[in-house]
């Protein structure tokens, strides 16, 4: 897989990615990285941790992941322009650029790969990038505040894996099926090849190839055009996160309607509570990128030159630009549906949970209803039985005693003395099993 | 035809038994893609990392674009069929391969063994391919025996870079 013939000189990789905050957490990152203390000669270090017990902490540990910082040019509140470079990455410099719309370039110029210095193929090239790309996204996790982190973390999982590449060369290359599979392997499939100014743009399914004795006569293109393909990426990335919740919804729509228990109710609570979590990302990335592609319709063409807009021109970015406004409308009449399906659900989910609730609620009044009358049987029972003991003893008492036969012949209302005793401590056994079982109950409820 | 194209059509008939019905999962055949190229079994394929819906999460995994090629050319040609299936519950579609136009293989007899003996048990019976967050796994129902091909493991390669300074800006653009 290393003997791919065709190389490029000293390519150039530019990530590009919107990071879809809105400008008061732009302006309060860039204020971050470029703030007079930061400014100083000292290294600064920037990393992130999950970890929040670190806060209650005198002495705290980090990963061996950090990110330095060097600021090359800004604008207060507006722009930065700096050197970022990942401490236990291999000490790998890149230039970041940000700027408060969200924009954000990373460049790096990979000078070897592999055993190729210089002159590097396309297939070392490949592997290169996914590296590339899981960089910046550490770096950019690392100089992030939390609450950033949380949105693009629900957006993208734990870490971003794919951006917008463009890769750069003065190396002339000539199309045929073979060069375009090796360049599909940096750009993804390849989809159109435009001829500028004796040199090339190949667009690809994930990014852009550009070869031009001149490279640098493309900047500004990269610097715009990238960034509509990356706020495109992000619609595209919202859209099928709605869908995925649209299916999410459906699924436990069909399982409220097929009957559901106590334990299906906790798990289905569970997920529309994250569903809830998820669409609420959604509408705040929704507002932004609703607010970047009005800026970005209401401000083309960009004060750009001839050579530029003419590229522009022939790539239809005018027409990709209007294309956004429809997808963010269809976007936010998928959220609005989701959210008014969500909330109907999870409405559903109380009654039926009431319903049930009040349904276990009433067997439990019958079964106690049942339990306390089979538990006051028993006492009357055990009372019976504390009586019928007592006149098993009297009755035995009264026979050894051998006077019986005199205590029969002594009357009191017609019934010999005999039957009085019997009767009596029959009586007193009931009455002495009663308090006995009156105690050990109240012991036992008190317990 | 090339050996190529010949042992992509094949690994589809033996997966598919040349039943209509049936259809070899896309994913299931790049990973196959992937495991025969490190076998070289496909002369002349490479792979790249490539982002990839993999079971509805974008990853990385091992594409061969030379492959993907053969694999039009076979569908344009009719010599396969593909199929986009929509299941409940599911974002995207679910594609699928099988035969159309049957061929006669003449590739080489010791690549035609790799490929059976990794999709055929030795009673002759397909292995029971189960998909995973990072590939395939082949189960042979007979000894136990298990081939696990993750196609998202990503070869690392030694590099060196330096930052790419632009010299364009808000400033410059207006923008």
């Amino acid at each position: 897989m290393r003997n791919g013939a065709v190389k490029i000189k000293n390519p150039k990789i530019i990530l590009t990615e919107w990071i879809p905050f809105g400008k008061n957490h732009m302006t309060e990152f860039i204020d971050r990285i470029t703030l007079r203390e930061y400014q100083r000669k000292r290294i600064k270090y920037f990393t992130a941790s999950e970890r929040r017990d670190i806060k209650d902490k005198a002495i705290f540990e980090t990963s061996e992941y950090q990110t330095t910082v060097n600021i090359i040019d800004f604008i207060p509140e507006t722009s930065v322009k700096f050197t970022a470079k990942i401490i236990g990455a291999g000490n790998k410099d890149v230039f970041i650029y940000v700027d408060y719309l969200g924009r954000c370039i990373y460049a790096s110029e990979i000078t070897k790969a592999g055993n190729e210095e210089g002159i590097i193929s396309l297939d070392n090239l490949s592997f290169v990038i996914p590296d590339l790309i899981l960089n910046s996204s550490r770096i950019m996790n690392h100089l992030i505040a939390s609450p950033q982190r949380y949105l693009l973390e629900t957006l993208y999982g734990e870490i971003k894996v794919y951006k917008h590449v463009t890769v750069l060369t003065e190396t002339e290359i000539e199309i045929n099926e073979y060069t375009i599979l090796e360049i599909s392997q940096v750009i993804g499939a390849v989809k159109n090849i435009i001829e500028v100014d004796d040199g090339l743009i190949i667009f690809g399914d994930f990014g852009i190839f550009i070869s031009h004795r001149n490279p640098e006569k493309f900047e500004k293109f990269i610097y715009y055009y990238p960034f509509i393909r990356s706020i495109t990426g992000v619609s595209r990335d919202l859209f099928f996160k709605l869908n995925n919740i649209a299916s999410k919804l459906e699924v436990i729509s069909s399982n409220l309607e097929s009957g559901v228990d106590l334990e299906d109710i906790s798990e289905i609570r569970g997920e529309l509570s994250r569903i809830d979590r998820e669409l609420a990302v959604i509408e705040i990335v929704c507002g932004y990128l609703k607010e970047i592609i009005e800026f970005l319709n209401s401000s083309y063409p960009p004060n750009f030159g001839d050579f530029d807009l003419m590229i522009l021109e022939k790539v239809e970015v005018e027409r990709k630009l209007k294309r956004l406004n429809y997808r963010i409308i269809e976007i936010e009449n998928i959220l609005k549906s989701n959210d008014s399906l969500a909330t109907s659900l999870a409405r559903l989910l109380t009654t039926i949970s009431e319903d049930l609730e009040r349904k276990i609620a009433n067997q439990l009044a019958e079964n106690t209803k049942y339990q306390v009358a089979l538990g006051e049987a028993m006492e009357v029972l055990e009372i019976g039985i504390f009586g019928v003991y007592a006149l098993e003893a009297a009755h035995v008492l009264l026979s050894t005693s051998g006077k019986e036969e005199i205590l029969h012949h002594i009357k009191i209302l017609g019934f010999p003395l005999e039957f009085w005793i019997i009767l009596i401590v029959t009586i007193l056994g009931v009455y002495v099993g009663k308090i006995i079982i009156e105690y050990r109950k109240k012991k036992v409820l008190k317990e | 035809m090339d050996e190529n194209k010949q042992k992509i059509h094949y690994i589809i008939n033996l997966l598919t038994n040349g039943d209509r019905k049936r259809w070899v999962r896309q994913i299931a055949l790049f990973a196959l893609i992937y495991y025969f190229i490190k076998l070289k079994v496909f002369k002349g394929y490479d792979y790249a990392p490539t982002p990839f819906m993999w079971e509805d999460e974008i990853k990385f995994i091992n594409i061969s674009y030379e492959a993907i090629n053969d694999l039009n050319y076979l569908l344009d040609e009719g010599y396969l069929n593909e199929i986009l299936l929509s299941v409940r519950g599911l974002n995207d579609f679910i594609v699928g391969y099988n035969l159309g136009k049957k061929i006669d293989y003449n590739f080489n007899k010791e690549d035609k063994e790799i490929i059976d003996n990794t999709l055929l048990d030795d009673d002759k019976n397909l292995k029971e391919i189960q998909i995973t967050k990072e590939g395939i796994i082949l189960k042979s129902k007979k000894d136990n025996e298990v081939i696990e091909i993750k196609i998202t493991d990503i070869d690392k390669i030694e590099y060196k870079s330096k930052s790419y300074i632009l010299k364009v800006g808000l400033c410059e653009t207006g923008l």
